[in-house]
């Protein structure tokens, strides 16, 4: 009989704790982590793909246009297509996670420096396969780039080497290439991984936090962003800088505003800030206050901190970055530095609050 | 005292503990190579992070799966009780040896699973209930002298009690840490999980789990509470299973070692699943002392007194880690680290900035970016990488930051020290910084 009234009593504490839990979300104590989830997909990574898809529309279009009647008009419009799709590209690739990773995404479409020799090889006629692994380099955002601008060549070069057939074929081919990822990367999206993302809680590997903190929020800050952007050209690493290595370096003007762009697209990311609305919704930086109020840390202003200092590094630089890389690449380091402490916070305080699991073996906890 | 050790018990308890164990590490086994992490873990990377002393043991390559089958197959040797004796050797030594490889990947369980099998080896658990007896390999005993089921007991007391003792630190009790930072993120557990968020749930879960560990041991040694606090024993353990996927096997190890303090009867009970053929008693009664006097004594003392020896080191133990392994401090502290390496040429002042993981995976690289042991042992492997490329006099230098317990980050190693050439070892690593907070406590 005792036994019995205790076993009652347990269970309707549980079930008593758990209507707690379905009422008491937004709650002083409780912290909503699916809003942050539903933030993300709704405000920030599927309009991003939507505008993305829009551009690269734009771009597909007038690089056909372009190559049909190759004017000194046209080449200008390809041109400001294609940088408008490499900057909104810029808020799309740091999603390096689900149906973009399954797609290798990021690498189809930003792989630099650009292979211009074999670029080359291919306007006058050589074959190519844009899905093979090996010819990242040939294709994406750096390829058109070298198609449209050239090494140090005039426009009027530029136009009349679009005679060529193949060159034409191959450039219309490397921004539907583009495009085509973005659609099913949307189509993705659209149809069941939205509610994937949303539902996978928790922060263990496969849960979206998991996915976001182990994709976006590091790697990508760290090799797309301060390696790829900074590092490698500035010669961080290796003391030897590699101007060649520059993202925009055909262009030549425009390697700031890329740079610019990713580190906007990054700080949405954790500000929740909406793509088109651009107000703070849920997100990872009201988890870290939750969490710091809870430790007694102050971890999100220093992240904030870092932020500004980082911006502040960037918004200095020339648009060249390669001029930079050049003659001063101790500049470039500096951005890398910036970054550096964002990575430091990021890895250590960021991922200790939210007990991210980072990687995936069994652990004792030490 | 020595008529007490000898005196004879049922083996039942030994028996049983014999076949679950056996099963659990078969399945264990099976489970990591499913995984596919012997790959992935041991055979993918091109370093090692090795034991001081044991360095000469490292993967095999393609063989080491060899050790790998080894292990599974002796594993399923003592749960058969089939060449008990050549089982446990073969059992002890390839489950060490694989877990001598490399140190990131060190879990105080399977450490407890290394010191089990070598204790089996000295114990006479296959001549009860097993495929040896009933092919004749080796006689039948039922009874046999006290100690051989008393030294699998004192040793899951010791894990206990010392588990326990570590627990009391003003972190843990005073602060809740570190469950006050991991519980949140189990926001979506059933049932509980809108609790996870509350305080209190952190001291409960913390004073509850150091109560567990200092006494469980008690309760399950003496008759009239044992049948209270094996079921305390399983709710506990499987409740940490859930909410801590990530320490993977540790519960069901722990739930099938208290098996050994089942008294006769009900691990009786129990084997007649395996076997329900009744057995005449006959009691051990050869089985030599000198075993216990000479190996499993000693054994024991340095198992009482190894985990204390952190004692003797500066510092604080949670941020120099010096004498933290081998210590049964399990779940004690969120850690988390960033090491950048750089390795200069002091003739040519040549120098790079290491991508750490070119050289380690992810697991090596989180773990070794807070253990100061394995740092110097990074940064030796990178100085000698360098040489061999031309760097004719490496310096390695490593920028580390490292958090604990939610406290905001700070250096763990002196930037300025050159760690190459600096040794691993038992000294005293004075290129540690100070932590510039306290803890007191064990």
């Amino acid at each position: 009989m005792k036994r019995t009234v205790l076993v009652a009593g347990i269970l309707s504490l549980i079930i008593f704790a758990c209507k707690k839990t379905n009422n008491d979300d937004n709650g002083a104590d409780g912290f909503n982590r699916q809003l942050i989830l539903i933030n993300m997909a709704d405000s920030l990574i599927l309009p991003s793909y939507n505008d993305f898809q829009t551009k690269a529309d734009v771009m597909v279009s007038n690089i056909q246009a372009f190559t049909q009647n190759p004017t000194s008009g046209g080449l200008a419009q390809a041109r400001t297509a294609w940088l408008d799709a490499y900057v909104a590209w810029q808020k799309i690739a740091l999603w390096n996670f689900g149906p973009a990773m399954n797609l290798n995404f990021i690498s189809h479409a930003n792989t630099y420096p650009a292979d211009a020799v074999k670029i080359d090889q291919i306007s006058d006629g050589a074959t190519y396969d844009l899905n093979s692994p090996f010819q990242k380099s040939i294709q994406g955002f750096p390829a058109i780039e070298y198609l449209l601008y050239g090494n140090n060549k005039t426009d009027q070069e530029i136009i009349s080497s679009f005679s060529s057939s193949s060159k034409s074929l191959f450039i219309n081919a490397l921004a539907k290439k583009i495009n085509d990822l973005n659609k099913s990367v949307l189509t993705s999206w659209n149809s069941t991984y939205r509610q994937t993302f949303i539902n996978a809680s928790g922060v263990d590997r496969g849960s979206s936090l998991g996915e976001l903190f182990n994709n976006t929020y590091l790697p990508y800050l760290e090799m797309h962003n301060r390696e790829a952007k900074f590092g490698i050209p500035g010669g961080q690493r290796t003391g030897t800088a590699l101007p060649g290595n520059v993202e925009g370096v055909y262009s030549k003007i425009h390697s700031k505003a890329l740079a610019l762009a990713a580190f906007n697209a990054y700080k949405a990311a954790w500000y929740g800030t909406g793509y088109i609305t651009s107000k703070n919704g849920s997100s990872l930086n009201n988890y870290v206050i939750f969490m710091d109020r809870k430790n007694g840390t102050s971890i999100a202003s220093t992240l904030n901190n870092q932020f500004q200092a980082t911006e502040a590094k960037i918004s200095a630089l020339e648009p060249d970055f390669r001029a930079i890389a050049q003659t001063n690449p101790a500049k470039l380091q500096d951005v890398w530095l910036a970054y550096q402490q964002m990575v430091v916070t990021i890895k250590t305080d960021v991922a200790s609050a939210l007990s991210v699991t980072i990687s995936y073996t069994d652990t004792d906890g030490d | 005292m020595k008529k007490y050790l000898e005196q004879p018990v049922h083996i039942a308890p030994l028996a049983l503990f014999r076949i679950m164990f056996g099963a659990v590490m078969f399945i264990s086994v099976l489970r990591f190579w499913l995984m596919g992490w012997i790959a992935e873990l041991y055979i993918n990377p091109s370093f090692h992070f090795t034991f001081y002393g044991f360095e000469f043991i490292r993967p095999l390559g393609i063989y080491t799966y060899l050790i790998f089958l080894i292990c599974a197959l002796s594993a399923l040797g003592l749960m058969l009780g089939l060449k008990y004796r050549i089982s446990a050797i073969l059992f002890f030594l390839s489950f060490s040896y694989i877990e001598l490889m490399d140190k990131a990947y060190y879990l105080n369980h399977y450490y407890f699973i290394a010191i089990v099998g070598f204790l089996l080896i000295w114990l006479p658990a296959g001549n009860f209930c097993s495929l040896d007896t009933r092919f004749n390999y080796t006689k039948t005993y039922t009874h046999v002298p006290r100690w051989c089921v008393g030294s699998i007991r004192f040793m899951l007391c010791l894990v206990y009690f010392y588990a326990g003792l570590a627990k009391l630190n003003t972190d843990w009790l005073v602060h809740a840490l570190p469950l006050k930072i991991w519980l949140p993120s189990k926001y979506d557990l059933p049932l509980i999980g809108g609790l996870v968020d509350e305080i209190w749930m952190a001291y409960l879960f913390s004073w509850f789990g150091a109560l567990y560990d200092l006494t469980i041991w008690i309760f399950l040694l003496y008759k009239k509470t044992r049948k209270f606090a094996f079921p305390v024993v399983i709710i506990f353990h499987v409740c940490t299973s859930i909410f801590f996927p990530a320490i993977g096997m540790f519960p069901y190890i722990m739930i099938i070692g208290s098996l050994i303090f089942f008294d006769e009867k009900m691990a009786l009970n129990l084997l007649k699943w395996f076997d329900k053929k009744k057995e005449t008693q006959s009691i051990l009664l050869e089985k030599k002392l000198a075993t216990l006097s000479y190996i499993l004594i000693p054994f024991f003392l340095f198992q009482v007194l190894f985990p204390l020896r952190f004692l003797l080191y500066p510092g604080k133990l949670f941020w120099t880690e010096q004498g933290y392994r081998f210590s049964w401090r399990v779940m004690l502290m969120e850690k988390a680290g960033i090491a950048t390496f750089t390795v200069k040429d002091l003739k040519s002042s040549q120098q790079r900035i290491i991508n750490n993981g070119n050289y380690l995976n992810a697991t090596q690289e989180k773990q070794m970016s807070f253990q100061p042991d394995m740092i110097v042992q990074f940064a030796n492997f990178l100085g000698n990488e360098f040489k061999k490329q031309g760097f004719q006099e490496p310096a390695v230098f490593v920028e580390c930051y490292a958090t604990l317990n939610a406290r905001s980050n700070q250096l763990l190693i002196d930037p300025k020290v050159d760690l190459y050439g600096k040794e691993d070892g038992f000294k005293h690593k004075g290129w540690i910084t100070q932590f510039n907070h306290e803890i007191k406590g064990f």
